[in-house]
């Protein structure tokens, strides 16, 4: 019923995918073209948003959890019988004959042998006797939004409040460009320098996203580009530099609308996905 | 005679059967440097041979024998049979013991059927949108980072070309997936048995 708009919206897809491909290497065959020249028009920026990838698996939704149980019925179903099982089996034929056989001459002799029931009473009790930590933390009963311990089974955001043009704003860590230095070092300055010893890995040379800024006025003031990339944490604690910025938290991107302003936020979303 | 023969030819009397092998000509100048092959007058004369006893060496011999028939033994019998690899090998027992084996699985009624059918059909769709939506969501990146290359592009000729420089430190990069359960803080694992399950060929 649905199949033809699907349909159109996979080919959509695939065409954007392709395009936007080709697109990024026709640019990188001009640029070899052109001559290597450097031409400011506005004030560069670098920001960095260092994810925190999720620790445990998501809940499963509804389909996803009968879908499992069904699987793992048919898997149950289409297998043989383990030695475990058979020889649970075994034991509980010769019970039964010896059950039949000692009413007729009783015998005397308990034998000691461990048998399959035993062995899963004390598995049962291995497994009793282990707790595994956990999914909901204490940091997610006390609120704690600077620990990297809450919210388990989603990707985790670190947000800065940094001085922004003279006011204090909720931002990723920020950084201006400076001569010498490509973007993504500035990325990387940005994070040291604002966050202290936050190890990340940055993925890729190329910006995420940009944020355009254009001055209300026609003074002197430069328009500001704003250019993002991403980072997986990789380890540390952030240890803020209370110089650039005063606070942070880590936020997941719905939180992310409580702390940010909407127009930032806008420029966000275009690059944070929760798949 | 024989020195008219010399004199006429060495050729002739190196033909001569017999009387003058003793001086070989190997060399095609005039005056060669011939080599004599003399008798070997001045060895030590031969020692006198010991006799063993036939009935010692024929037990010797036979004994060789034996030996290397014990290993042509050996080896037929289990030089062809290579070692085993469990991974590749079928269990045996499972199916020589299929049968036994057999889980009386219960039979499963039409409305059962019936609902593992339509989840299925349902779960084929699900898994379908939540494609669609990761390609859209990878089409809305590539358009961000696009339009951000576009801008660098107009900025800096160099800081474009910086950026789209191949990153190969990503090539090293590792990632560990989500777990049922958060890592336990500190936690030594309890040190089981060790058993020595590997086998001897």
């Amino acid at each position: 019923m649905a199949s033809p708009s699907l349909f159109s919206s996979l080919m959509k897809c695939l065409q954007g995918t392709l395009f936007s491909r080709m697109r990024v290497l026709n640019g990188q065959l001009s640029s070899h073209l052109n001559a290597n020249q450097v031409r400011h028009g506005s004030i560069l920026y670098s920001a960095i948003c260092v994810e925190r990838h999720p620790v445990v698996t998501s809940k499963k939704s509804r389909i996803e959890e009968n879908f499992s149980e069904v699987l793992s019925k048919i898997e149950k179903e289409n297998s043989y019988l383990s030695d475990h099982e058979v020889r649970r089996l075994k034991e509980q034929r010769a019970a039964k004959s010896k059950q039949e056989n000692a009413e007729e001459e009783p015998s005397n002799i308990d034998s000691e042998t461990v048998t399959a029931l035993d062995l899963e009473d004390k598995w049962d009790a291995e497994i009793k006797s282990f707790t595994p930590a956990s999914r909901i933390t204490q940091a997610d009963d006390t609120g704690d939004q600077k620990s990297l311990d809450r919210k388990l089974d989603s990707s985790l955001y670190l947000l800065v409040k940094q001085n922004v043009a003279g006011r204090d704003h909720w931002v990723l860590p920020q950084a201006t460009w400076e001569d010498g230095e490509t973007l993504r070092q500035t990325a990387e300055r940005a994070l040291s320098s604002v966050c202290g010893d936050v190890s990340a890995n940055v993925l890729g040379n190329a910006p995420c996203a940009v944020a355009k800024y254009v001055p209300p006025s026609e003074d002197e003031e430069q328009p500001i580009k704003l250019f993002f990339y991403k980072a997986w944490h990789r380890g540390g604690n952030v240890n803020i530099d209370k110089g650039i910025a005063s606070d942070y938290v880590w936020v997941t991107k719905e939180e992310m609308k409580d702390f940010c302003h909407n127009s930032y936020n806008r420029h966000l979303n275009k690059f944070i996905f929760d798949i | 005679m024989t020195g008219t023969c010399l004199n006429l030819s060495r050729l002739y009397v190196l033909s001569l059967p017999g009387v003058f092998q003793t001086c070989r000509h190997i060399h095609s100048q005039r005056t060669p440097m011939l080599f004599r092959a003399t008798q070997q007058l001045l060895a030590e004369p031969m020692k006198k041979k010991k006799r063993i006893d036939p009935s010692i060496l024929a037990a010797r011999e036979a004994k060789k024998i034996k030996k290397i028939d014990k290993e042509i033994k050996k080896l037929t019998r289990f030089g062809r049979i290579l070692k085993p690899v469990a991974e590749i090998e079928l269990p045996k027992k499972q199916f020589t013991l299929a049968k036994e084996r057999q889980r009386t699985s219960p039979v499963l009624s039409f409305e059962e059927l019936e609902d593992r059918a339509l989840l299925q059909k349902q779960w084929g769709r699900y898994k379908t949108n939540t494609w669609v939506h990761q390609q859209r969501v990878y089409d809305k990146l590539i358009t961000a980072q696009d339009e951000a290359l576009e801008e660098l592009k107009a900025e800096s000729d160099y800081l474009y070309k910086e950026a789209l420089k191949v990153d190969y430190g990503m090539v090293a990069m590792y990632f560990e997936g989500p777990k049922s359960t958060p890592p336990i803080k500190d936690y030594s694992p309890p040190d089981g048995d060790y058993v020595d399950t590997t086998r001897k060929y």
